[in-house]
């Protein structure tokens, strides 16, 4: 659905993309994670058809975004992380100049408003003068737009920045609410917690890089390299210790008071054979289970922080 | 997704301007100011006619006098205000849109080029239309006085409206080209203001015996005097509102073409159709400019110099300008050079989107020109005055050969054409070079400098070289070479150049010959240079790009 070829942007002497390639398949939503000035913007609006790549090759549906740009105008949804809205203008007038943009029929577009109004949760606002509307009604009001055209893929930049956290929720819902459409989502993000609920790909990038791309659950294996377990006891924990020390492929065991964290090298340990072991022992097992890694310590472990 | 026919037909862009436009009171403060503005010139000139008439100062009052008067002072003011509220409304059409921050979501709708400009341009347009309709009572008292006629009337409204349409071209290109409107409003202001004071000045130039004249029916305050006027159009007649019914159309398409090009997020090509406008525009211009005759008048011979000085020079720069303005290449990808010269030579090639073809296109349009010029000048003589001796000569003819016989010799029309080539090869050359170097509005303004360096430096040394007694001998001396107007001059007239210092030993070149060899050496300097550094910078990208780490890699 959304292919990008050795993707290269440069501003003069500045490279903002290096070497970019990634793959989206239809219903993928992928979370474009990293800190300011990474180049996610630039990757986003390279799709969009609003900048030249200097190198490489961005396909919407086969169609070459430089080539075909009227094309995939036509099939993607562009919201940008910074946008503005028209003065002495209402929302239903808003949104029917952007469904004539989109060549969308006379008699359909109607139906078409009142639909994505619904969706956004903004049928009360229909007749509201739009520079009236608040930050995140505003947010919403430019994803209605977005999605006049019943777009395949949706470039969404930063779709929740600068919103209060319930402005940031309604945003978050109503991205799950695409995602169930079938939807191809490229979402970028600064803060993490925003992409983890709903994005089966992430990339991180950083200073042009896509330092990791793919699976978020494969990235996660990948970065934590082996199943990790952490055990609560009631006391003995030095006796544990030594005792989860001497299992074949340890790799650490970390003591924090009467928590126990066993870090293993491979995938394949039997987390049963570990609480046998412990409980043979007669060490008494508060609790049990395996390390939850999220997309904070996905990122805090492979970037560098050089941008931040 | 099928598009209705009433679908197409419409344009959103002009829908949303419209209703924002007339939305609030914005619109009608305008309104009310705009009708307040006439009906208080009205009041106050009727005032003076009364108190004239009561205290019997001027007993024979002719109603017709009045209407006349009225009438030229209703559309004098309303040619002023059109002149002054198009920039201020159609300027900011685009600049806005980047200041706002919606351009971008514009960009990405499938609107083209042209339903965004046309839009723009049309609902700033539309507004003073609406404006002009609102004088049609006042116009309507004149018509009630006397002294005008209906087509007087009706033409007048039919020019300002065309003048309006004109002067909105040129704010939305001016809006294009930059991002920001106070930037934009100040450019079309000037771009306005430098029109009608050169439409003036130029039908200065061809005739001072009268304003009107095919350049000065271009100008709106002119053509409200004279709006009936036939005009003398080389031996014919034509009616007074025949250049601008044609030129302002074709202008305002030529702007709207170059708007559309220069459109960020927009790649279309337009290059054909601008480059094919100018072309067309300055031919009818020169025809037009040519085309007045006045028997028995003769160019003074101060003027000389000047129009000797302004027609190759300020053509050639305009030219040059406009070529790079419309070639893409350099600013995008390298691109060889050589490439576009051998590829160039496809007469297809011409109008392309690219700099490649454009010296093609550059000799073509000198060649146009001078044939436009020599051929006017030759046949509006013959037509004018069937004499051969200097009076009554039309401007170029006049400038061209100033006091000789009036048949050009065929050598001399060749090395016209050869040296205004030359100098339009050179600007491109250096242009290319600026735009190879950093970008295309370097290349502008190393045309710019040069055409100035070449005009100023040149003139002053000229003015010090006569009141010097015509010695000659000093080095600077030499600069007057550079000179393409001293060159022209001296085809004509080679007396008056005989005393000028040359290198070589007598007998020394034609004056012509050594300016034109000397912008040819700089045109092959210009595109050598800059067809080096794109073969230079194009190996510098088809090298891989190899990061320091993985090059440690590969030498451990």
């Amino acid at each position: 659905m959304l292919t990008i070829e050795h993707l290269r942007k440069d501003y003069g002497n500045l490279t903002a993309v290096k070497d970019l390639s990634l793959h989206l398949e239809k219903g993928d939503v992928y979370g474009f994670i990293g800190p300011n000035g990474a180049g996610k913007t630039t990757t986003i609006k390279v799709c969009a058809t609003l900048l030249e790549p200097t190198q490489g090759k961005v396909y919407v549906e086969g169609f070459d975004v430089t080539k075909k740009t009227n094309e995939v105008r036509g099939m993607i949804g562009y919201m940008p992380d910074f946008f503005g809205v028209y003065d002495d203008i209402m929302v239903w007038e808003y949104l029917d100049f952007f469904a004539a943009a989109y060549k969308i029929p006379r008699e359909r577009r109607q139906t078409i408003i009142d639909d994505v109004l619904e969706l956004t949760d903004l049928t009360g606002k229909r007749d509201i003068y739009v520079e009236a509307l608040s930050r995140g009604m505003k947010q919403r009001l430019c994803l209605a737009k977005t999605l006049l055209h019943d777009p395949k893929v949706l470039l969404l930049d930063e779709p929740a920045s600068g919103l209060d956290p319930r402005a940031r929720v309604e945003i978050k819902e109503l991205l799950k609410e695409l995602k169930t459409m079938g939807k191809t989502i490229l979402v970028s993000s600064h803060i993490l917690p925003e992409l983890a609920d709903f994005c089966n790909k992430i990339g991180i990038i950083e200073q042009g890089e896509l330092i990791v791309s793919g699976d978020v659950g494969e990235i996660m294996r990948k970065v934590q390299g082996g199943k990790g377990l952490q055990i609560t006891l009631l006391a003995d924990v030095e006796k544990a210790v030594a005792l989860l020390s001497q299992l074949p492929k340890v790799k650490s065991v970390e003591q924090d008071n009467l928590c126990v964290c066993v870090q293993f090298s491979t995938d394949e340990v039997e987390n049963s054979e570990v609480l046998q072991l412990l409980i043979k022992n007669g060490l008494q097992v508060q609790s049990f289970s395996e390390t939850q890694v999220d997309l904070e310590d996905i990122f805090m472990k492979v970037t560098r922080g050089v941008v931040s | 997704m099928t598009v209705g026919f009433l679908d197409r037909l419409q344009n959103p862009v002009l829908s949303k301007d419209l209703r924002t436009r007339m939305r609030g009171a914005k619109a009608f403060v305008v309104q009310g100011v705009y009708v307040g503005v006439l009906v208080v010139m009205i009041g106050l000139s009727y005032l003076m006619w009364w108190l004239v008439h009561r205290a019997g100062v001027s007993p024979l009052i002719i109603s017709s006098d009045v209407g006349r008067r009225f009438y030229l002072l209703i559309f004098m003011t309303q040619a002023a205000l059109v002149a002054l509220i198009t920039p201020a409304l159609i300027a900011g059409a685009i600049t806005l849109e980047h200041e706002q921050r919606t351009y971008e979501l514009l960009a990405c709708t499938r609107l083209v080029p042209r339903t965004i400009v046309a839009g723009k341009l049309l609902s700033g347009w539309l507004f003073v239309v609406m404006l002009l309709t609102c004088s049609l009572p006042m116009a309507a008292l004149c018509l009630m006085f006397g002294g005008v006629s209906v087509p007087e009337i009706f033409w007048s409204y039919f020019m300002l409206c065309l003048f309006a349409l004109f002067f909105g071209s040129m704010a939305v290109l001016c809006s294009s080209l930059l991002k920001r409107s106070a930037l934009a409003v100040v450019l079309t202001y000037a771009a306005v203001f430098s029109y009608l004071i050169t439409t003036v000045v130029i039908q200065a130039f061809a005739s001072q015996a009268s304003p009107w004249g095919a350049v000065g029916a271009l100008n709106p305050f002119v053509f409200i005097f004279y709006s009936t006027e036939p005009l003398s159009f080389f031996s014919f007649s034509i009616p007074g509102w025949l250049p601008g019914v044609v030129l302002l159309p074709l202008a305002s398409v030529l702007f709207l073409n170059w708007a559309m090009e220069r459109l960020p997020h927009f790649t279309v090509n337009r290059a054909f159709a601008i480059r094919g406008l100018f072309a067309l525009l300055v031919v009818v211009l020169t025809v037009l400019a040519v085309s007045h005759n006045a028997p028995g008048y003769l160019i003074p011979s101060s003027y000389q110099f000047l129009a000797s000085a302004v027609i190759p020079g300020s053509t050639a720069l305009l030219l040059a300008a406009l070529l790079l303005a419309t070639g893409n290449a350099p600013n995008h990808r390298p691109h060889s050079l050589l490439g576009w010269m051998v590829s160039g030579l496809h007469p297809r090639r011409i109008f392309s989107n690219e700099l490649r073809g454009g010296w093609v296109y550059m000799i073509l349009l000198a060649g146009l020109f001078a044939g436009a010029l020599l051929t006017n000048a030759t046949v509006g003589t013959s037509a004018a005055t069937g004499s051969t001796s200097g009076a009554g000569l039309p401007l170029p003819a006049a400038v061209a050969k100033p006091g000789g016989s009036l048949a050009l010799a065929a050598a001399d029309a060749w090395h016209i054409f050869a040296l205004i080539g030359a100098v339009l090869l050179c600007y491109s050359g250096l242009g290319a070079l600026g735009a190879a170097l950093r970008s295309r509005t370097v290349g502008i303004v190393l045309i710019l400098a040069l055409f100035v360096l070449s005009h100023l430096v040149p003139g002053a040394v000229w003015i010090a070289y006569n009141s010097s007694g015509a010695s000659g001998g000093e080095p600077i001396h030499y600069s007057l070479y550079l000179a393409p107007y001293v060159g022209l001059s001296a085809i004509c007239h080679p007396s008056l150049y005989n005393g000028l210092p040359f290198v070589l030993a007598p007998p020394a070149p034609p004056i012509w010959a050594v300016t034109a060899i000397t912008y040819l050496l700089l045109a092959m300097v210009g595109f050598g240079l800059a067809e080096i550094l794109y073969q230079t910078r194009r190996k510098n990208i088809a090298k891989p790009q190899v990061s320091p780490q993985e090059g440690a890699q590969a030498g451990a």
